[in-house]
C-alpha cells in the first residue's frame, strides 16, 4: 500500500522525499555504523588496556603477594585511583581470599575472580581477571573492574555529532532536491500537461519548451518530434481517407462494405445505381435485404457472399449464373467477390465488389460463337503473330497437321514446313508485311508423323480497327487426296484409253481372225487337199489360234474378255493349275505352296484365274537369274477387307527385284524388262483383277525379290455355278436337216463371207446385213422365213443391242445369237431379259457357228 | 611438582588469609601474619627471594646444578626450609638446602643465609661472586650483606643493599626492590 502511494505521489514530492529519505538513511546508517564501530573499537581498546594494566599491576604485585606485603600491594593498587573509571582493583591470594585492593569511592565490593583469565563484560563495566604466576605457580589473582561509562559518554558524543551532521545534511539535501525537482519535475509536469491536452483536444500543434540538456530535455525533444510526426501522419491519414473515399466513389465497380454483422456501412454510387436503391436507404440495413441474388436457371436464392466471408474469413467469389434482383425488380447478371476486412488478425467487416456483366456476357457469347465457327471449320485455320508465332490453332489444323494446339501455340509455322521449303515462311511474311492482301499458294507441308501433305494455302493479314497489322491468318486445305485422285484419274484415263485401244484392236483383230480361221477351217473341209496343203492350212489354223489367244489377252487386259463366272476355291484352282505351272517354271526354281484350306469361294472366271496365276507365277520365276537357285512362294489366305472379307493370293519370289521406276510401269501394257516378251502379261493380270473387282499390289526390293498380292472379294453367292445364258427350250435335235434362212448381221465383210460359206455348206440359206439398221430391215423383210439371226454386238449405225431390241419387237420368237469378241457373261448380263438365244465367241470356227445355229434353229 | 608439605604449608597460609579476608574485606587489608612464626616467614621469604634474583651462569657449577640455599652458622629454620624447598624449582633449577660448616665452596651455594653467631662481615668477604647473602638485622647490610630481615611493626620485612648485590653479579628484580622496606643502591 505504502509503495503504491509512493508511486502515485507527485514527482516533485517524490524527488524531495526520496532524496531526503536517502540522505537521512545514509547518514543514519553511516552514523550508526560509525558509532557502533567506534564503541566496539573503543570497548576493545579498553579491554586491551585493561588487560595490559592487569598484567602490569599483576606483575608489580607479584612480589607483594609473594612476600605477603599487603601494604605495598595496596599502594600499588591505589595508584590506579588516577583513573576515574577504575571501579575496583583487587588482589587475591592463591586460595581466592582477598589480599589487597582498591575500591573507587562509592563502590562497595571488589570484582570477583573469574574462572578464566581474561576480560569479561558485566553490566556497565568490564572486568579483567588475571592470575598472578611466579615460577609457574599461581600465587594469586588480580581483578580490575573498569567502568564503561566512558564508553557511554563517547557514544553519546558521537551520536550528537552524527545528529548534527545529519541535520546539516538534510538541509543541504533539501536545497539540492528542490533544485533537482525543478529541473526534472518541472519539465515532466509540463510534458504531462501537454500530453494530456493533446490527447484531449487532439491538437497536434502543441509543443513543449525545452530547458535542459539532459534526458528530460531529450524526452521533450522526442515528445515534440512525436507530435510533429503525428501531426503529419494525421494529415496523411486525412488525405488518404479523402482519396480513398473519392476512389471508392469514382470506381467503376459497385462497392459495398459491411460490419461484422452484415449491416451496410458504406455503399458507393455505382452500387446504389445497380441496386436501384438510394444511398440513404442502404446505410445500416442488412446486406441480405439489399443485395438479393438468385440462380439464373433455378431461381433459387444464392448464399450472400458477405455471409460466406463472415463465416469462413476468406475471400469468396460468386457462383456462375447469378442474377441480382434490384430494388425495382430488374434483373442484372453480375460478377462479384467479397473479401474480409482484417487488421492484425481481427475481422472488422466485409467489402463486397460487384459489376454488371450483361455486356461482357454478350461479348463472350459472340466471341465464343466466332471461335466455334473457326474450330468447326473443316480446314486448318491458324492465326500467327506478324512474326509468324502461332497464336491460335483450330481443330482443323490439328487434323491436318497432327499437332495439337498446345503443341503449336508459341512456336513458328516452320515446324510444319519441310526442309526444302523453309524460306516460304519468310516469303509469306514479307509479302504480308509489304501490304499484300492475300497470298495463295499450293505447297507441301509435313505432318507430325513425318508424312508429307499437299495443301492449298491462303494467307491474309489480320488488322485491328486502326488498320495496324496485328497478326497473320493462314487457311490451309488438304489437297493431297484431290491430287492423288486427279493423278489416279489421269492414270485410269490413260489405262482406259489404252484399254479402249486394246479393245478396239482386239475387236478388229478378232474379226480378221474370224476371217482367217473361218476360211482356213472351211478349206480344211475340202477332202481333196494335198497333205502338204492340209498341213499348211493346219499351221494357219494353229497360228490363228495363237493369235486368237493374244487377242484374248488384250481383251482381258481391257477388261472385256470372255467371262464365265463361277464360285472358285482359289486354293483348289492353284492346285489344279500346278502341273501347268511346273512345266512352265524352270527346274532351278523351287516352288513353295502355302494354300489355305477351306477358303470361301471367289466369283471369278476360271480361265482368267488360270491366266492370272500363270502370268504371276511365270513372271516370278523369270525374275530369278538363270541357273541360280530361287524360291517362288505361292500363298492363299482369307483376310479382312473393305467392304468385306477377301481372298489374298500372294506370289513371292527371291528374284532380282525391281527398282522404283520399273515398279511404276510394270502394269503398263507393252512394257517389259525381258527380251522375249510382249509386255502384256501383267497388264492382263491387272485387267483380270479389275474385272473381278479386286486389287493388286506389288512390293519389291532391288536385288532381293518381289511380292505380288492380289485381293479378290469373297463371293456373295449370287452367281450360280453355271451362267445361264442359254436360250429357253432348246431341244437338241440331231437329224434335223439344216434348212432355213439365217440372217448374219456383221460389219466385217470377212466375217459375213465366212459365215455365209459355212452356213450354205451346211444347207442353210443366208442373208447378210452390214449394220444394225440394215439388219433390222432385213429381219423385217425375211421375218417369215428366218430361222435365226446371228448378230454382231459392235456395229456402226445401229448397235447390236438396239438391233436386237427392234428385232424382238418385230418378231420375238426368232432366235437371235449374239456374236462378239467380248466376254459372254457380260453380254448375257447386258442382254438379260432381252431374249438372247445364244452366244458365239469370236473368232469362231465354222463348226462352232454351225453348232450354235443348229442348237437354236431347231426350236423355230 | 608439588609436595604434600608444600601444599600443606600453602594451605595453612591460605586459610589464615581467608580468615582475615572473611573478617575484614575492606579497603585496606591488613594481613594478620602473627599466626605464622617469624622463622616460618623468614624461611618463606628466603625461598621466595630466589624467585626474584637472577644469578649469572658462572654462579653455577654446571647448567644442571641445583640452586643451593646454604645456611651458614645458626639454622633458625630447621626442617621448615627443607620442607618448603622440597620439590621446588626456580629458574629451571632444583632448589636444595645445604648447611655449611665452613666457607662455602665456590659455586656450591647461590644463597647463603648467614646466621647470627658468625663474624659476618669477614666471612662474607670470602664469598665469591654470585652468592646472595641474606641475614637478620639491619646491620647485616653494614656487614656487607645484601638482604637483611627486619621486623617492622610486627611484620617481617627486609632491607636490600642493591649495590652489594650487583657487585656480586646479582640482579635483583624491581618487584623485589619494591617490596623491600628500604633499598640501598
Amino acid at each position: 500500500m505504502a509503495m503504491l502511494s509512493l508511486r502515485d505521489m507527485p514527482i516533485r514530492r517524490q524527488i524531495l522525499a526520496v532524496t531526503l529519505l536517502v540522505a537521512v538513511l545514509a547518514l543514519l546508517i553511516a552514523g550508526a555504523a560509525v558509532i557502533v564501530t567506534e564503541s566496539f573499537l573503543f570497548r576493545a581498546s579498553m579491554q586491551r588496556e585493561l588487560e595490559a594494566l592487569a598484567e602490569i599491576v599483576g606483575d608489580n604485585s607479584t612480589a607483594a603477594l609473594q612476600f605477603d606485603d599487603a601494604g605495598v600491594a595496596t599502594d600499588t593498587l591505589n595508584a590506579l585511583r588516577a583513573r576515574p573509571h577504575m571501579v575496583s582493583a583487587c588482589l587475591y591470594t592463591s586460595d581466592g581470599s582477598f589480599f589487597a585492593g582498591y575500591l573507587r569511592p562509592g563502590t562497595s565490593e571488589c570484582a570477583p575472580v573469574s574462572a578464566r583469565d581474561g576480560v569479561h563484560a558485566t553490566a556497565g563495566a568490564i572486568t579483567a581477571s588475571r592470575s598472578i604466576i611466579l615460577e609457574n605457580r599461581k600465587i594469586g589473582a588480580l581483578t580490575l573492574r573498569y567502568d564503561t561509562g566512558e564508553l557511554a559518554e563517547r557514544t553519546r558524543m558521537y551520536g550528537a555529532i552524527v545528529i548534527g551532521i545529519l541535520a546539516v545534511s538534510i538541509l543541504i539535501a533539501f536545497v539540492l532536491a528542490s533544485q533537482l525537482r525543478n529541473s526534472i519535475a518541472g519539465p515532466i509536469a509540463r510534458l504531462a500537461t501537454a500530453a494530456g491536452s493533446v490527447s484531449q483536444r487532439g491538437d497536434y500543434t502543441l509543443r513543449v519548451a525545452k530547458d535542459s540538456g539532459h534526458e528530460v530535455g531529450a524526452l521533450v525533444d522526442a515528445f515534440n518530434g512525436m507530435l510533429a510526426a503525428v501531426q503529419s501522419r494525421e494529415r496523411e491519414l486525412r488525405d488518404a481517407r479523402n482519396s480513398l473515399q473519392t476512389t471508392l466513389i469514382s470506381i467503376g465497380d459497385a462497392v459495398i462494405s459491411t460490419d461484422t454483422e452484415g449491416l451496410i456501412v458504406f455503399a458507393n454510387p455505382v452500387a446504389c445505381a445497380l441496386l436501384r436503391c438510394p444511398v440513404a436507404d442502404m446505410h445500416g440495413r442488412q446486406i441480405d435485404s439489399v443485395f438479393r441474388i438468385v440462380n439464373e436457371f433455378s431461381r433459387t436464392p444464392v448464399e450472400n457472399p458477405v455471409r460466406k466471408v463472415l463465416r469462413e474469413r476468406a475471400i469468396a467469389g460468386l457462383e456462375n449464373h447469378t442474377i441480382l434482383i434490384a430494388a425495382d425488380g430488374s434483373e442484372i447478371p453480375i460478377d462479384d467477390s467479397a473479401a474480409p476486412i482484417q487488421q492484425d488478425g481481427q475481422l472488422l467487416g466485409v467489402v463486397l465488389v460487384f459489376r454488371d456483366v450483361t455486356e461482357r456476357r454478350r461479348a463472350q457469347r459472340d466471341s465464343a460463337y466466332l471461335a466455334a465457327i473457326v474450330q468447326s471449320f473443316d480446314d486448318a485455320i491458324v492465326g500467327t503473330s506478324p512474326e509468324g508465332v502461332v497464336q491460335t490453332w483450330n481443330d482443323g489444323a490439328q487434323r491436318l497437321f497432327g499437332y495439337s494446339a498446345g503443341e503449336m501455340i508459341g512456336r513458328s509455322m516452320r515446324v510444319v514446313m519441310p526442309a526444302g521449303r523453309q524460306q516460304e515462311e519468310d516469303t509469306i511474311l514479307q509479302s504480308i508485311l509489304a501490304g499484300k492482301p492475300v497470298v495463295h499458294l499450293e505447297t507441301v507441308r509435313l505432318r507430325k508423323d513425318g508424312s508429307s501433305i499437299e495443301i492449298s494455302l491462303t494467307v491474309s493479314p489480320i488488322r485491328d480497327k486502326s488498320g495496324r497489322l496485328v497478326g497473320v491468318s493462314r487457311v490451309a486445305h488438304d489437297i493431297t487426296e484431290q491430287k492423288r485422285q486427279a493423278e489416279q484419274m489421269r492414270q485410269t484415263q490413260k489405262l482406259e484409253s489404252l484399254g479402249v485401244l486394246a479393245g478396239g484392236i482386239a475387236h478388229d483383230f478378232n474379226n480378221l481372225l474370224t476371217g482367217i480361221l473361218g476360211n482356213a477351217s472351211l478349206a480344211m473341209e475340202d477332202t481333196q487337199l494335198h497333205s502338204a496343203t492340209r498341213e499348211a492350212i493346219a499351221a494357219v489354223i494353229e497360228a490363228s489360234d495363237r493369235a486368237a489367244q493374244l487377242a484374248q489377252q488384250m481383251l482381258a487386259y481391257s477388261g472385256k474378255g470372255r467371262f464365265v463366272v463361277e464360285d472358285i476355291d482359289f486354293s483348289a484352282r492353284v492346285r489344279h493349275t500346278l502341273p501347268l505351272i511346273r512345266s512352265a517354271v524352270p527346274p532351278a526354281v523351287e516352288l513353295k505352296l502355302d494354300l489355305a484350306a477351306g477358303l470361301p469361294p471367289v466369283e471369278a472366271d476360271p480361265a482368267q484365274m488360270q491366266q492370272l496365276l500363270m502370268n504371276l507365277i511365270i513372271n516370278a520365276a523369270e525374275s530369278i537369274p538363270e541357273g541360280k537357285h530361287g524360291v517362288v512362294e505361292i500363298a492363299t489366305r482369307l483376310v479382312d477387307g473393305v467392304p468385306g472379307p477377301q481372298i489374298l493370293f500372294e506370289v513371292r519370289d527371291t528374284g532380282s527385284g525391281m527398282s522404283e521406276e520399273t515398279k511404276a510401269r510394270i502394269f503398263d501394257p507393252f512394257f517389259t524388262t525381258k527380251f522375249t516378251g510382249r509386255g502384256l502379261g501383267l497388264s492382263a493380270v491387272m485387267g483380270i483383277v479389275r474385272g473381278h473387282n479386286g486389287s493388286i499390289a506389288v512390293s519389291s526390293t532391288l536385288g532381293q525379290g518381289t511380292v505380288f498380292r492380289v485381293l479378290l472379294p469373297v463371293s456373295a453367292g449370287r452367281m450360280p455355278k453355271q451362267a445361264e445364258a442359254k436360250a429357253p427350250a432348246v431341244t437338241p435335235t440331231n437329224g434335223n436337216p439344216a434348212t432355213g434362212l439365217v440372217l448374219v448381221v456383221d460389219d466385217e465383210p470377212v466375217v459375213r463371207k465366212i459365215a455365209t460359206i459355212a452356213l450354205e455348206r451346211a444347207g442353210y440359206s443366208v442373208a447378210v446385213a452390214e449394220d444394225g439398221a440394215r439388219g433390222v430391215e432385213a429381219f423385217r423383210r425375211e421375218a417369215g422365213r428366218l430361222r435365226c439371226v446371228i448378230l454382231d454386238l459392235t456395229m456402226p449405225v445401229m448397235s447390236g443391242e438396239e438391233a436386237l431390241t427392234q428385232m424382238k419387237s418385230i418378231r420375238a420368237e426368232i432366235p437371235i445369237i449374239l456374236s462378239s469378241g467380248f466376254n459372254e457373261a457380260q453380254a448375257v448380263r447386258q442382254f438379260e431379259g432381252k431374249g438372247l438365244a445364244g452366244f458365239l465367241q469370236k473368232p469362231y470356227k465354222a463348226a462352232a457357228l454351225l453348232t450354235a445355229v443348229r442348237k437354236v434353229a431347231n426350236g423355230a | 611438582m608439588t609436595s604434600d608439605s608444600h601444599t600443606r604449608a600453602l594451605r595453612r597460609i591460605g586459610t589464615l588469609l581467608l580468615l582475615v579476608a572473611y573478617v575484614c574485606p575492606c579497603a585496606s587489608a591488613e594481613a594478620a601474619a602473627e599466626i605464622r612464626t617469624e622463622a616460618e616467614v623468614k624461611a618463606a621469604f628466603l625461598f621466595n627471594f630466589t624467585k626474584f634474583v637472577t644469578w649469572p651462569p658462572s654462579a653455577f657449577e654446571a647448567s644442571n646444578s641445583p640452586l643451593s640455599i646454604c645456611i651458614l652458622g645458626d639454622d633458625p629454620f630447621g626442617k621448615m626450609l627443607d620442607q618448603l624447598v622440597d620439590g621446588e624449582a626456580v629458574g629451571g633449577r632444583k632448589v636444595v638446602v645445604d648447611r655449611l660448616h665452613g666457607e662455602p665452596v665456590p659455586k656450591a651455594c647461590q644463597v647463603v643465609f648467614v646466621g647470627k653467631t658468625e663474624r659476618r662481615a669477614a666471612v662474607m668477604e670470602k664469598f665469591g661472586p654470585g652468592v646472595l647473602t641474606v641475614g637478620d638485622g639491619a646491620d647485616f647490610l653494614r656487614d656487607g650483606g645484601m638482604i637483611a630481615f627486619v621486623l617492622d611493626r610486627g611484620h617481617v620485612r627486609f632491607d636490600i643493599n642493591q649495590r652489594a648485590a650487583s657487585q656480586s653479579d646479582l640482579s635483583l628484580s624491581a618487584r623485589l626492590l619494591n617490596v623491600a622496606r628500604s633499598v640501598q643502591r
